[in-house]
């Protein structure tokens, strides 16, 4: 289906998951961690899923890459359709979707070199072998801006960035089609995240990555990507251009968001808006929009509403029904 | 919170650090972790510590409370604590004792991971209770009573319920209110909160801000919150110390610093700090100031500590540079501070 149009290169319909739950011998009802995800992916683009601890952000961004299986909703990678895809099936296909994760403490073996950990993924898929192998380690490694030495050390020589670094290119190095990073900059300082958030612009201009950021800090994802996806307990309540949805979100969970982040300049003390309570049981999500018991604009019709998207301007959807909200303030919501 | 203020008008200063100096022995030789840090803490403040890992910031407060003890470290300086009394005392000079009756009762810390200061075996309520009783005089029932006034001070949903949930069955915003409850137990005049919002949301982080203002608001104590965060600054600080390889580089109120830094390495961690707005990208040139780590500073270093990484540097930064006075209560260390902003 995206044959024609070659620039689509993932794409997720109606995807759920639901996590199953036991209670002693019986089955209770499964944890909804992901509801009815549609979206694309397209080539060249940063798409960020973004949203608080259990909304489903880590979970929908492995499952449109079957590293955590769908129950339902079908997946397609550059037009072939991977949903049921066997583990055999699947197997050619994993060199095209890689991930780095949040933390490269946990995610390089301290006792493999660096220069094994990256030639790794080459080796596992035939890409290379012996000295070309060696090259494209040492040309891997200077792409993401470290010294080919680097290679003979192992992961406990290096700092966490240059672990990050060590992880993105070992991520590259097998020329994947889609890269999936979950919270990659969450546990670096400031400077090492403007870094490697730097870093990962200019591979992003240089080759034309296409890459599923997920963060919780709206700050990084208004840095770095394109589009941008805000998950709620498991929904996706609103979608656009990162700059027009930051802009003018349309979705009173993108506002109180926005709202939270800590603002280091022209802050005025003890005006900030303050989202009651907290993320609902997903087990038992509520009825209707799933943020109604939280938002701060919530009417009677929200209490059966269906979450269905509405397009309020080009590219941007909500999953809101009220489209009489006050204009957005970044600093708090004015309801009067 | 009236008659602190002192005959000029100023608020009364509780903590004053005048020095202070921590050296960590290694098989390699020592390490400088704090090097001359001097500053207060007035009544009713709020004072941000910001710096990255290794600034030395987290090892500057708990020097302060002396909660670092051990034979490979050794610290020098004086950290004076005006006791409730008007007693002006040592920290670092008193015994165990007397350091004992002043941590939780008059000096109160609290860290990013609730979850690993709070006992899993324990009811918060029980958690509560005993820190109370181990601060003042009170019957078991008097003590669970306060600690359900406590819990709904921090603003806990149905505190009697809540006060028999164990910490896990809490959610990790809820576990951080349990500690804030806890530190306000022995009624402190000074809580020291170590990045006590990192490891949470932002929804909740800007609740757990709120929640500590409010207490401000209504006890007049004051706070010294450490983070590496220069937007929780800005939410929350009045005044703000800028740490960097164990030293003090700038320090000032929170407004003039956040918006017009007087040292490269405040204005870098500004620029490295990603704006929400995506548009208008600045160029500042001290977001290029961040290749390289923070250096460990041993015997014999001389010189700018931030010279390797910084836009500014030239010869005459090889010199140590002293934090010097750019305005009333505005410090720097950087001969070139006018050109930081």
């Amino acid at each position: 289906m995206s044959g024609a149009n070659g620039r689509e290169l993932l794409r997720l319909d109606g995807v759920s998951k639901v996590f199953a739950q036991r209670r002693g011998f019986s089955r209770s009802a499964g944890l909804r961690a992901v509801t009815d995800a549609s979206f694309t992916l397209a080539g060249g683009e940063v798409l960020a899923l973004v949203g608080e601890s259990g909304s489903g952000k880590s979970t929908l961004g492995r499952t449109a890459i079957r590293v955590v299986e769908p129950t339902s909703g079908d997946i397609w990678l550059e037009g072939e359709r991977i949903t049921d895809l066997d583990r055999r099936q699947l197997r050619p296909l994993r060199r095209k979707m890689q991930m780095v994760f949040q933390d490269p403490y946990g995610s390089l073996n301290p006792r493999i070199r660096i220069g094994a950990a990256v030639a790794e993924g080459m080796r596992l898929h035939g890409l290379a072998s012996g000295n070309t192998l060696r090259e494209r380690v040492a040309q891997a490694l200077e792409q993401v801006g470290l010294r080919p030495e680097i290679a003979d050390r192992f992961p406990a020589a290096l700092s966490g960035g240059q672990r990050q670094r060590v992880a993105i290119a070992r991520a590259l190095a097998v020329e994947p089609t889609v890269i999936v990073a979950d919270e990659p900059t969450s546990a670096l300082d400031v400077s090492v995240q403007a870094e490697i958030i730097d870093l990962l612009k200019a591979l992003q201009a240089r080759q034309a990555l296409s890459m599923l950021f997920i963060s919780h800090d709206l700050r990084v994802v208004g840095d770095i990507s394109d589009r941008v996806m805000v998950l709620y307990l498991g929904r996706i309540v609103e979608a656009g251009p990162t700059g027009q949805v930051f802009r003018n979100p349309a979705h009173p969970y993108t506002r109180a968001l926005l709202q939270a982040v800590p603002k280091h300049v022209g802050a005025a003390h003890g005006t900030r808006q303050l989202l009651k309570g907290e993320l609902p049981n997903p087990v038992s999500p509520p009825p209707g929009c799933v943020f109604h018991p939280r938002c701060p604009f919530a009417v009677e019709a929200c209490r059966s509403a269906d979450m269905s998207h509405r397009e309020v301007a080009p590219g941007q959807v909500t999953a809101c029904i009220r489209d009489d909200l006050p204009a957005f303030n970044a600093r708090r919501d004015d309801r009067t | 919170m009236e008659e602190d203020i002192a005959k000029d008008g100023a608020p009364a200063v509780v903590l004053d650090v005048v020095d202070l100096r921590v050296d960590f022995s290694q098989a390699g030789g020592v390490t400088r972790a704090v090097d001359g840090v001097s500053f207060h803490v007035a009544q009713g403040e709020t004072l941000a510590v910001v710096g990255e890992s290794g600034s030395g910031k987290s090892v500057t407060m708990l020097s302060v409370m002396r909660l670092l003890d051990g034979r490979d470290i050794k610290t020098s300086g004086s950290v004076l604590w005006e006791g409730a009394d008007g007693d002006s005392r040592d920290l670092r000079a008193m015994n165990e004792r007397g350091l004992n009756a002043l941590r939780g009762s008059e000096i109160a810390m609290i860290f990013q991971d609730a979850s690993a200061s709070l006992n899993p075996l324990l009811t918060v309520g029980d958690q509560i209770a005993e820190t109370v009783r181990l601060h003042e005089d009170a019957s078991r029932a008097q003590a669970w009573a306060r600690a359900v006034e406590l819990l709904t001070q921090v603003g806990i949903a149905a505190p009697e319920s809540r006060a028999h949930s164990y910490p896990h069955q809490l959610s990790g915003g809820m576990r951080q209110r349990v500690m804030i409850a806890l530190a306000l137990a022995g009624r402190p005049r000074l809580l020291i909160a170590d990045e006590p919002t990192t490891a949470l949301d932002v929804t909740i982080e800007a609740q757990i801000l709120q929640l500590l203002e409010d207490i401000q608001r209504q006890q007049g104590l004051s706070i010294v919150i450490v983070t590496h965060d220069l937007g929780v600054v800005g939410e929350i600080a009045d005044r703000v110390v800028v740490m960097y390889a164990g030293q003090i580089v700038e320090s000032g109120a929170a407004r003039d610093v956040l918006g017009t830094p007087r040292h490269p390495y405040t204005a870098a961690l500004l620029a490295c700090l990603p704006q929400i707005a995506g548009d208008g990208e600045d160029e500042s040139p001290f977001r290029r100031a961040k290749p390289g780590v923070v250096p460990r500073i041993g015997e014999g270093f001389v010189g700018c500590r931030f010279r390797s990484r910084c836009p500014l540097a030239r010869a005459e930064c090889e010199r140590d540079v002293p934090l010097v006075e750019t305005a009333p209560g505005w410090q720097s260390r950087c001969f070139f501070w006018e050109e930081a902003s």
